[in-house]
């Protein structure tokens, strides 16, 4: 479904991603782990056509998409919801839903979605008139998640999505990405926290210093001996 | 007296409004003071002042030619001068340099009549000029350099606006003469005496008109589609690509919109002192820019709050203290909002995010 290959993309003179090459298949929960300042979130942004990459391929469904502007991508069905959240502050919490549906015009169909989020996070629709700032970490959490599915995606790329979230919150946050999974969303995931990234993911890949280290199962990343010293304490 | 002089403040408190609006709304999505909006605000008085005499005396035909002209004018200008600055890419500055080849020609036509400008060497030095430098920039061979830091770029667009306001005015003083125009009575609406007060139709026209323009624009930016993507740009514009929003439409919409509400006051302005001059729109400009941030820049409310304030400020000062004071008053306010509170009525301190 995803396919990048030998990605590289520099900010000024630093290059950040020194040939990274992945795959994503239809209807898997893939994870890409690695320390802060690996290149996880420029490796999402450069797929997402935030940021350009200098050298590469990134294909999606046979497409290729390499330095395609963001908005266009999100049309093809590949969404992010990006690190830190980035909600619209000053918009609430409907406003933010119905922007997430902002390329899409079958009315039904976004009630519809606008349902399944509210049933996926009912704090969503308790607050649905309060603004998007005032909410706590982990709402505005689900509101990013919520505002990426109101897009309709076919991939998802959730990035960091337990950062500074409470250890309850983010068993929640994953129990709704699994089901997000299940209802036939494709998704690549990045996270620092690896244990219960590479729990709830199928397949893995390390990063480190702007390249693949390693990909493996998750299950067999687990067991790794040096993926568990690195990344999982011991 | 007093409520005499409040009604000539709010006339022109809800023209402060109006161009006030387009200042802050421009500001609010890509942090850029736009200087030139006083002379698109002008070049709305101008078209009016042009269809007035030569097509329609309707009112109504004036105003909405007017508008549309400026609408047009304010995404060129967005497009031929500030986009390039925010992404340097060779098809974005070939539109630049054809904008500076128009501007030249209509300069050139105003000054000299068509006649001679196909027999002039002038023209086709020009237009060869332009034909080299467009093909080098296609052919790669001029290079383009962003100028990397939001800082630096920042800079680069308030010079440009500077720059495209004096482009602005001069090519209408070439055009049209640097003398101001008479504006013929397209709206006349008489006046009435009331306990001892002289109230002019015109005046009540003109303050209903800005009021109601304002609540279209309220409507426009927090009912529509395209005014919650605009929001949404002021607020993250890379979270809103990520929505599938494309900056650049939304940012050019934002200006049309803008420009189309300066030249509504440009039209009012003439229609209600039945003067127009090119140089109208630095002062008219400025102070609608003070109102903006009496107001709080960024914010429409304050935007237009301030306008009405500003407007009654000013002709208070006037009556009660003296006439000569009238500049001074303004920017007397503006001085004042920038020690006391220099985020204005409605501003909210920004937080620098790391």
């Amino acid at each position: 479904m995803l396919k990048v290959k030998n990605l590289k993309t520099n900010y000024g003179k630093i290059q950040a991603l020194h040939g990274v090459s992945i795959n994503v298949y239809k209807g898997e929960i893939v994870t890409i782990i690695g320390a802060n300042g690996a290149g996880k979130t420029t490796l999402l942004n450069t797929i997402s056509g935030i940021l350009k990459s200098s050298a590469g391929k990134i294909s999606f469904n046979g497409t290729d998409i390499t330095n395609v502007p963001a908005e266009k991508i999100v049309r093809a069905g590949l969404v992010q919801s990006p690190e830190g959240r980035q909600i619209f502050p000053l918009l609430n919490v409907e406003e933010n839903l119905q922007l997430g549906a902002y390329l899409r015009a079958d009315k039904e169909r976004i009630d519809e979605d606008l349902r399944r989020v509210h049933e996926m996070f009912p704090r969503l629709n308790e607050r649905r008139k309060q603004l998007g700032g005032t909410l706590s970490g982990g709402e505005q959490q689900m509101l990013a998640i919520g505002r990426a599915l109101m897009s309709k995606p076919e991939l998802l790329l959730l990035d960091e999505p337990s950062l500074g979230l409470s250890p309850i919150f983010v068993q929640q946050i994953f129990e709704v990405i699994r089901e997000i999974n299940s209802q036939g969303t494709t998704i690549l995931l990045v996270e620092q926290n690896a244990h219960v990234a590479l729990q709830t993911a199928d397949r893995g890949y390390v990063i480190a210093t702007g390249q693949i280290i390693m990909d493996d199962d998750a299950k067999a990343l687990l067991k790794h001996d040096s993926v568990r010293k690195a990344y999982l304490g011991g | 007296m007093v409520i005499q002089q409040l009604l000539n403040g709010l006339t022109l408190g809800g023209i402060y409004a109006l161009i006030a609006l387009g200042y802050t709304m421009i500001y609010g999505i890509v942090k850029l003071i736009n200087f030139a909006h006083g002379d698109v605000f002008m070049l709305g008085a101008f078209v009016g002042f042009y269809v007035a005499v030569h097509f329609s005396s309707n009112f109504i035909v004036v105003i909405l030619v007017a508008m549309a002209f400026c609408m047009l004018l304010g995404l060129l200008i967005e497009r031929t001068a500030y986009r390039p600055l925010r992404s340097p890419s060779a098809s974005n500055l070939i539109g630049t340099v054809i904008m500076v080849g128009v501007i030249a020609a209509a300069a050139f036509l105003g000054r000299n009549g068509m006649n001679t400008l196909f027999t002039s060497a002038v023209f086709y030095e020009g237009l060869a000029l332009i034909g080299v430098v467009i093909f080098l920039l296609a052919k790669g061979k001029i290079r383009v350099k962003h100028a990397g830091a939001s800082g630096t770029s920042r800079i680069n667009a308030l010079i440009t606006a500077i720059g495209m306001s004096i482009v602005l005015s001069n090519t209408v003083a070439i055009i049209n003469g640097p003398q101001r125009v008479t504006f013929p009575p397209v709206l006349e609406l008489g006046s009435w005496n009331v306990a001892g007060m002289n109230i002019s139709g015109l005046q009540l026209f003109i303050i209903t008109a800005s009021l109601v323009l304002m609540f279209i624009l309220y409507f426009i930016v927090h009912k529509t589609k395209a005014g919650m993507a605009m929001r949404a740009v002021s607020q993250n514009i890379n979270a809103a690509r990520l929505m599938g929003i494309n900056p650049d439409k939304v940012i050019g919409f934002t200006f049309a919109l803008g420009s189309a509400l300066a030249a509504a006051a440009g039209v009012l302005v003439g229609v209600f002192y039945t003067v127009a001059d090119p140089n109208m729109g630095s002062m008219y400009g400025l102070k609608a820019f003070v109102a903006a941030v009496f107001g709080g820049i960024g914010s429409l409310p304050g935007a237009m709050v301030g306008g009405f304030a500003l407007g009654v400020a000013e002709v208070f000062g006037v009556a009660f203290i003296a006439p000569a004071f009238r500049d001074a008053i303004a920017f007397g306010i503006l001085i004042l909002v920038l020690i006391i509170k220099p985020t204005g009525i409605f501003g909210s301190n920004v937080k620098e995010k790391v």
